[in-house]
């Protein structure tokens, strides 16, 4: 999250359509926006076409934010809602061939995890949840990957989604419940 | 439920390990576009919108179809042997000269009464 005098004055030079705010905005954000939006959608072509599309809305939308809700929070905001749209009109199918490697095909990158037992199939762990991820009815998959992937606080969580938190509460139990279903199975 | 945290917290981490890296070239062609849309602007903006366009090539499309059906299916007009004023008056019927012999008091009339 960005720090709050920063974030104002982003906010400020957005309001004033400056284009290096954008910029600074894309660079602190970026990595979010392309997480939510790679993750959900699973393809790394329509992820950043809908990330482009975002920062065209921000750059429209954004003399009109009041910045209540905060920059993070309205930002992926619209890109859950541009991944949902997307979703919804069924351009394309969700998720790679079972022989492809989700992650690569989403262009998703993983990071080493200190204390991992590396006797693990890592690897194949990895495929299957991310397999499992994608097969989660739309809803239940935003609250995981903001959650339980992106670290979002549930108050936060729930007002990108814009929902209640109990109702991204029980998205998030019934979700966690099918994947841990699916990976105990597959092991 | 020991068991069931563990795999809550495995579950999790594993989750939280994978990331997107943010991509340059999506910025750069994301700001070309922006500059783009802000030089052209306005109706010129608006006309090149794909939609637009499309919807003004049917709209030119029907307009020409229509004409040209309109231009072929009228008749033409029956021509006038009259092409100016002094061939206009020359056709019309002349006026009998008694008609036009009018007395001074008739032509000065009730006007000055």
């Amino acid at each position: 999250m960005l720090p709050e005098p920063r974030e104002a004055e982003i906010i400020a030079r957005l309001r004033a359509k400056d284009l290096d705010a954008l910029g600074e905005l894309y660079r602190d954000l970026g990595g979010a926006m392309l997480t939510l939006a790679r993750s959900i959608l699973k393809s790394r072509d329509e992820a950043d076409d809908v990330v482009e599309d975002a920062l065209m809305r921000i750059h429209r939308a954004a003399p009109g934010f009041r910045g209540e809700r905060g920059l993070r929070t309205w930002t992926l905001r619209i890109v859950a809602n541009l991944c949902r749209d997307r979703l919804r009109r069924g351009k394309f199918s969700a998720g790679p061939p079972e022989e492809l490697d989700p992650l690569a095909h989403a262009g998703l990158v993983v990071d080493p995890v200190a204390g991992w037992d590396r006797n693990l199939d890592l690897e194949r762990k990895l495929a299957a949840l991310e397999r499992a991820l994608g097969e989660l009815p739309a809803d239940q998959r935003e609250a995981v990957i903001l959650c339980d992937r992106m670290d979002l606080s549930y108050e936060e969580a729930a007002a990108t989604l814009g929902i209640s938190v109990g109702a991204l509460k029980s998205r998030l139990f019934r979700a966690r419940d099918t994947l841990r279903a699916k990976l105990g199975g597959k092991e | 439920m020991v068991e069931h945290d563990d795999e809550d917290r495995t579950l999790t981490d594993i989750l939280r390990s994978v990331r997107a890296e943010p991509d340059p070239v999506l910025w750069t062609r994301a700001r070309a576009r922006l500059e783009a849309g802000e030089r052209v602007g306005g109706f010129l903006g608006w006309l090149m919108r794909p939609a637009a366009l499309a919807s003004s090539m049917a709209a030119l499309a029907l307009s020409v179809a229509l004409s040209t059906t309109l231009v072929l299916n009228t008749e033409p007009k029956v021509s006038t042997t009259e092409t100016n004023l002094s061939d206009a008056l020359l056709a019309m019927p002349s006026t009998p000269l008694e008609e036009l012999n009018v007395t001074s008091e008739q032509a000065i009339g009730e006007d000055t009464l």
